[in-house]
């Protein structure tokens, strides 16, 4: 339990140290109006933040939920007896098969 | 208790990893360069095998440029958890041992794959917080790459784990130091897997999120100075950790005759970026339907057929 919790508090703390030890060592450049605004490649592009139309994701999120579950119950399937296992990969197989060549619009 | 914090700190652990992985980019830019009939970096120590602690060193002392409409605290804080998500995944790694990492439980794989999920999350976030046109782009098209790469490379990995009967890392080194190595055994896993850590890792032939010809820099455009630098660091531990994850699954991890293991994992994992940096001078870009579409339509079936043959055959 310490060694688990160690191993996520260590990285932590080194990331942390280089990013100070950067803020010391940095040069500090003079205030320029210019120099805080977002890249923009030296266009005049609109302040507001970009608005994405992210309702095409929905279709990866339902895919990628159906076959994260899938993930973790083949993971915890280790000690069944591989024919479920078959019975249960091969229905899915076809049903991604089934989609693949259904749906055109897959790609965002 | 000292000891292991001195192990984790200095060692096999965070130290070590990050100077190994400077190595490895190193070594990467190295190939992808002799490869393009250029010397790549020459003159920072021999061979320049010094020019990313170089280049790591120059980035910290440049200024650190903060747009003013960028969402501060979480712009100031994923470069830190962008490094230190990699860094805690070498843990779990068994370099040092045969059969364990500085840490390590059964099922210390799915935690492992949750942190390379967790890592693209963090691109994401980080993208957002910047507010740029450019960083988030590239931000929604490294979340559409994680949605199309996470399944066929989780199923793939997972794959071995039901021949060898256990989720550890290093149950699996060990499994694989009594038997054959997994790439005999299951070789359409460890392409899918291979594939799908390129597309993991945003290397080129799936570099989408960062293409440098249509979106600047990416996801990485407002970040400046000292992040800018923990950054690439980070992509360097992360290069890293995913070739010594893909030695340690299908290569067979520390085993082999005489040289300890560590040699042995080293050795295997740089074979692996040797074959990555070949498909990085080989190939150019996809693009992100392309990536997407391939990856549900050719990887994601295979790595279900892989299974289905480990589980039954």
């Amino acid at each position: 339990m310490v060694e688990e919790a160690l191993s996520i508090i260590i990285p932590l703390i080194f990331a942390s140290i280089i990013y100070w030890v950067g803020g010391r060592i940095a040069a500090k450049g003079s205030a320029n109006p210019g120099k805080v605004k977002p890249y923009a490649c030296g266009e005049d592009l609109p302040g507001a933040k970009l608005n994405l139309d992210i309702t095409r994701f929905y279709i990866y999120l339902v895919y990628f939920m159906i076959f994260d579950i899938l993930g973790i119950i083949l993971s915890f399937a280790l000690t069944a007896n591989p024919i479920y296992v078959a019975l249960f990969i091969a229905p899915t197989i076809v049903a991604l098969l089934f989609i693949a060549m259904k749906i055109e619009d897959i790609g965002g | 208790m000292i000891v292991t914090i001195l192990k984790m700190a200095i060692f096999p652990g965070v130290l070590f990893i990050a100077v190994l992985s400077l190595f490895y980019e190193w070594l990467d830019r190295k190939i992808y360069a002799r490869l393009q009939h250029r010397y790549g970096p020459l003159y920072t120590g021999p061979s320049g095998i010094l020019q990313p602690l170089a280049d790591f060193i120059k980035l910290l002392s440049k200024e650190d440029i903060e747009p003013e409409i960028s969402d501060k605290w979480v712009f100031r804080m994923m470069p830190v958890i962008l490094l230190a998500l990699p860094l805690i995944a070498s843990m779990y790694i068994p370099i040092l041992e045969l059969s364990r990492g500085l840490a390590s439980f059964e099922g210390d794989l799915i935690f492992v794959l949750l942190l390379l999920t967790l890592y693209s999350v963090s691109i994401v976030l980080a993208a957002w917080a910047s507010t740029n046109r450019f960083s988030i782009v590239g931000g929604i098209r490294t979340a559409i790459q994680l949605f199309s790469f996470e399944i066929p490379l989780v199923i793939s990995l997972l794959a071995p784990s039901i021949d060898a009967g256990t989720l550890s890392i290093g149950g699996l080194v060990l499994w694989q130091s009594g038997n054959l190595p997994f790439i005999m055994l299951q070789p359409i896993g460890f392409i899918v897997a291979f594939l799908c850590f390129i597309g993991e890792l945003e290397r080129i032939p799936f570099d989408i999120p960062h293409a440098e010809t249509e979106l600047v820099a990416g996801w990485i455009t407002e970040f400046s100075g000292r992040k800018l630098a923990l950054i690439r660091l980070s992509m360097d531990v992360e290069l890293l950790v995913a070739s010594m994850l893909l030695a340690c699954i299908y290569l067979g991890g520390g085993a082999g005759p005489i040289l300890p293991p560590i040699i042995w994992l080293i050795l295997k994992s740089l074979v692996i970026l040797a074959l990555m940096s070949n498909v990085r001078a080989l190939l150019a870009r996809f693009r992100i339907d392309q990536a997407a579409r391939g990856a549900w339509r050719i990887l994601t079936p295979l790595a279900l057929i892989q299974t289905l043959l480990a589980a039954t055959l």
